[in-house]
């Protein structure tokens, strides 16, 4: 905890009580900072693009088997390993672990994946362009589901539901042997588990309830339930001069998807800490990428890929910014699990260290104490449900 | 993740950042005027520009070359992706796809021109906020 909460706790009490005469000292934001706040709220949340790499992004059928997948221990070399076991749908998709655990140990924490597909680059260092390529990469990675694609699609045969579900949607299953009709099925599987993954969205947190109150009344009752620490830690979050959280967790999800170098160091090699550098590299050489013969889009459509910066040393050491939103179910952060509190990491701001692999972008932040603690105040505030059917959050019924 | 940001010019800045869209290139060889395709001007959202490109007496140069790049002058950083030119629009006009600027504050966009044995360079600054 820091030093000066006791004194701040004082002081905040005080002030409290002269807000409940005042409340509009809490609630006085200028038109510049309520566009900030808007741009903020989940309100501002486009409906989800669809992904034109995946023609079946948006089929219940195909989420349906994709939640069934996702769920499946059956699809591991050892049969305990499903993605719900470093993705559970308890801690917003996370594990709670510093770096997860599948047939052996990894390397990564596991990030959420709610609101993830609007994302255009997934895995820490952005080496796959699509939530269904990205699905794949697990489950041939020997520390984590430790099959191979033939073996996955084996089961598709094996298990009658799958194989009634996946020809009902995908035509036949490929025959044993037939390479490359195994690695469209592999393919498939992906896009099935996406489909799913995309009905997984964020809800509306506290935060945003404040917003909604500010942009319909700019006094508010219900606004007044932001406390004064929450308030003033949001101040904090958007402003250029002091916290700059805005650079990299902007937009109603907190997170800008590009790379940046914060100057967090995993305990690997350097030459696995490389982040962006190598993760745009392995995306531009990947099989199941927006160009590659396995996805449904046109070049046209894959922009993302097409225009990514390839070089440069900005992108060593340049990992994804995470949203920001279910911080509190989202322990431990950053792309090791470094640091096991959200106070360890606002430390880690305001102590700025050098990184070991290319730059740290952060610049000292001229910030009391304090602030840093009602920063932390705020960011609790982030927390929602998840906002997806009820039978998605918990393993498929025998149905 | 995406949110849209309007030109505007920060009043601390204004005083001394010429944010005009249209300016002649720093050796005075042509009239570079350039525009988003996207209003307002998106963050977080890959979009493309047109640049056009005139003689300094206003004839449109086409067959040029048109190098794009920038990034934000206070944060010592270029721009998060590699937008490039993708078709000649005839007339002096020239797609550049693959633009993206992902978080608010002051941009430069950094243009480099060659028609015939001519090069020269502008820089345009945007503001968004």
């Amino acid at each position: 905890m820091l030093p000066m909460r006791r004194i701040g706790a004082a002081f905040v009490a005080c002030l409290v009580g002269a807000l409940a005469i005042f409340p509009a000292i809490a609630g006085e934001w200028t038109k510049e900072e309520l566009a900030v706040l808007r741009s903020l709220w989940i309100g501002s949340l486009p409906p989800l693009p669809p992904d034109p790499s995946n023609r079946y992004g948006d089929d219940s059928r195909a989420a349906d088997l994709g939640h069934r997948l996702f769920f499946d221990t059956r699809l591991s070399a050892n049969g305990a390993v499903a993605c719900a076991t470093c993705h559970i749908p308890e801690l917003a998709f996370t594990d709670g672990r510093k770096v997860s655990q599948g047939i052996g140990p990894t390397t990564r924490n596991a990030p959420t994946i709610v609101g993830a597909a609007y994302s255009p680059w997934f895995f820490w260092d952005g080496r796959k362009d699509s939530q269904w390529s990205q699905a794949l990469g697990p489950f041939e990675n020997p520390a984590e589901h430790g099959m191979t694609r033939s073996r996955v699609v084996d089961l598709m045969r094996k298990v009658p539901d799958y194989r009634r579900r996946y020809t009902r949607i995908f035509g036949a299953l490929p025959v044993r042997g037939d390479e490359a009709g195994v690695s469209r099925a592999f393919a498939n599987l992906g896009k099935a588990i996406a489909a799913y993954e995309r009905k997984l969205l964020p809800g509306p947190s506290k935060f945003d309830r404040y917003v909604a109150a500010l942009l319909r009344d700019r006094l508010p009752a219900d606004a007044a339930a932001f406390s004064l620490d929450e308030v003033a830690g949001l101040r904090v979050f958007i402003a250029d001069n002091q916290g700059r959280c805005l650079r990299c967790h902007n937009g109603p999800l907190f997170a800008n998807s590009h790379f940046h170098n914060i100057g967090v160091d995993g305990p690997g090699p350097r030459e696995a800490e490389q982040g962006r550098l190598t993760g745009i590299q392995t995306a531009l050489s990947d099989e199941f990428n927006c160009l590659g013969k396995y996805s449904d889009a046109p070049a046209s459509a894959c922009a993302e890929l097409r225009f990514a910066r390839r070089a440069g040393k900005e992108l060593a050491g340049a990992f994804k910014p995470p949203t920001l939103r279910n911080l509190a179910r989202t322990a431990p952060y950053m792309h090791t699990g470094q640091f096991e509190s959200l106070d360890a990491v606002l430390w880690h701001y305001r102590d700025r260290p050098a990184a070991q692999v290319g730059g740290t972008e952060l610049e000292t932040l001229t910030m009391a104490n304090a602030q840093f603690e009602q920063l932390n105040a705020f960011l609790l505030t982030l927390e929602g449900p998840i906002d997806a059917p009820a039978k998605y959050l918990q393993p498929p019924g025998g149905e | 993740m995406q949110g849209a940001a309007a030109v505007i010019a920060l009043p601390v800045l204004a005083a001394n950042l010429d944010t005009s869209l249209a300016k002649t290139t720093e050796a005075g060889h042509f009239r570079v005027s350039i525009s988003s395709k996207a209003e307002p001007i998106p963050i977080n959202r890959m979009h493309a520009w047109v640049v056009a490109v005139a003689a300094r007496d206003g004839k449109p140069v086409t067959g040029a070359t048109v190098d794009f790049g920038g990034g934000m002058p206070d944060h010592g950083h270029g721009l998060p992706t590699a937008p490039r030119v993708t078709k000649a629009l005839g007339g002096g006009g020239y797609l550049i796809e693959g633009m993206k600027f992902h978080m608010s504050g002051h941009w430069q966009l950094k243009l480099a021109i060659e028609s015939g044995h001519v090069k020269d360079e502008v820089t345009f600054n945007i503001v968004l906020e």
